[in-house]
């Protein structure tokens, strides 16, 4: 029993990280791949086209493989991030492609007479996204996006394959520690769904206030 | 005698559409004050025609005036180029368009949906906006729906609010693109109430509609329209009464019942 209360801290400090982790990489992916996505409907092909390839090739690689990419490839070609730094790149390269497609389908599922009305009106195409048409796509992407931060939140504890002290890593000292696997893993587990859950209760609230209220007509 | 500058003109215009040519060929032009309707069946060329009336479409060739100015596509240089969006943009503000689907904001209430424009293109501060949206809203005796969204509305007040929505930015002319064919018929009434008394009030429009009856009342020319041409043009009277072509022959019995 001592052992678990002294443990307790190790496991406080490894999921105030993942949270951390988990929000950052989130926020950085959804801010990119939201822009990615508006960009890639207002300048055309151009941009689009080799948007696409990058999300088609990152929505298909494991995490693992572009976590140690990152963490040990990268130093050899004289960047070294460290541990954190690696695995917030590596999930952001990930989560970017992945937010880039829901912003690209909540794009596509806001009627194109919304952008014919806007220019009917002479607001401008930039405006016109940010003020009426973003909005819009905000309310329909909300469920794929909690759906996919919610496995995302699983997705961090990849991270611990390259040194970062997240949940699953103090929860692999911990086993060896204590000898008590069943409940270690127990706890870590807890703390996952824990997570993902506030997500979900987040998305429910959220669904409550406005999916009725101000559903699309 | 001079004849007054139409406030719209389309000269020749032509314009293709994956492959189709949907324009070949048109001329009209609508004075100020007039009220012009485009019939004709679906696929005829009425609302690529409207859209070319405001740069939603650029014509391929032919030109469109606007007050005797050409728009869209226009000499620069010694060459026709597109105008550049800020001015493209700029004359749709002068002309309000009003579509089948009605085309709400549906995250604004009736009041944001009318105020936006005006705030954003007219640089109009929000309470100066506010007041005079509600003052269209009361004119379409909207007024008790001012803070309903889109979807708390009927089709009837949706595309009341649509018209008013384009009248915000006082516009010098008004597309209507088959406005009431997505209306169950109690509902038609009230949208083409609000349609004639702007012709009363002398607004200029141009309007796709397959409301025979409407158009006979409001209209002072109507183009009948087929395959990208304009067949026959008077007015309602002459030319639902004595129809020239067996394809408007055709198109009129079709209508009617």
């Amino acid at each position: 029993m001592d052992v678990f209360v002294a443990l307790l801290p190790r496991f406080a400090a490894a999921t105030w990280l993942t949270v951390w982790l988990f929000v950052v990489v989130t926020i950085l992916s959804t801010l990119i791949g939201g822009l990615c996505a508006v960009l890639a409907a207002l300048l055309g092909p151009w941009f689009s086209r080799p948007l696409g390839l990058y999300c088609w090739i990152f929505r298909g690689l494991p995490e693992l493989v572009v976590l140690l990419a990152c963490y040990l490839a990268l130093p050899s070609v004289g960047l070294d991030l460290g541990s954190i730094g690696a695995a917030i790149l590596g999930f952001t390269l990930i989560g970017t492609a992945f937010e880039t497609e829901i912003f690209r389908a909540g794009l596509a599922a806001v009627d194109r007479h919304q952008f014919e009305a806007a220019r009917a009106l002479g607001i401008p195409r930039w405006t016109a996204m940010r003020r009426l048409i973003l909005p819009q796509v905000m309310r329909i992407i909300v469920p794929p996006w909690v759906t996919f931060a919610a496995g995302n939140v699983k997705a961090m504890s990849v991270a611990s394959a390259i040194a970062v002290t997240d949940i699953m890593a103090v929860t692999r000292q911990a086993i060896s520690l204590t000898n008590q696997p069943f409940t270690m893993i127990l706890l870590a587990s807890a703390i996952y769904v824990a997570i993902a859950s506030l997500l979900m209760v987040a998305e429910a609230l959220y669904v409550r206030r406005y999916g009725t209220q101000r559903g699309r007509a | 005698m001079t004849e007054p500058t139409p406030i719209l003109e389309a000269r020749q215009v032509t314009k293709k559409l994956g492959g189709n040519e949907v324009l070949r060929g048109v001329s009209f032009a609508v004075a100020k004050g007039g009220v012009t309707a485009l019939i004709g069946a679906s696929g005829s060329g009425k609302s690529t025609l409207l859209r070319c009336l405001n740069c939603l479409v650029l014509p391929d060739s032919g030109e469109i005036l606007f007050e005797g100015k050409r728009v869209g596509v226009v000499e620069r240089g010694g060459r026709l180029r597109p105008q550049p969006e800020r001015e493209l943009l700029a004359h749709r503000s002068e002309i309000g368009m009003v579509f089948q689907s009605y085309n709400l904001f549906p995250h604004l209430t009736a009041l944001e949906n009318i105020i936006e424009a005006p705030m954003i293109v007219r640089r109009r501060g929000r309470k100066e906006a506010a007041e005079a949206a509600r003052e269209l809203l009361a004119k379409i005796r909207l007024l008790h729906r001012a803070d309903a969204y889109p979807h708390q509305m009927s089709g009837g007040e949706q595309q009341r609010v649509a018209i008013a929505r384009a009248l915000a930015m006082q516009p010098r002319a008004m597309l209507f693109d088959e406005v009431t064919s997505a209306l169950d018929p109690e509902l038609k009434g009230e949208v083409l109430t609000v349609i004639r008394d702007l012709a009363a009030e002398g607004m200029t429009m141009i309007l796709v509609s397959h409301e025979m009856g409407f158009v006979r009342q409001v209209a002072q020319e109507v183009l009948f329209m087929s395959q990208g041409v304009i067949r026959e043009r008077g007015g309602p009277g002459d030319l639902f009464e004595r129809p020239g072509t067996p394809e408007l022959k055709t198109f009129i019995g079709r209508i009617v019942d």
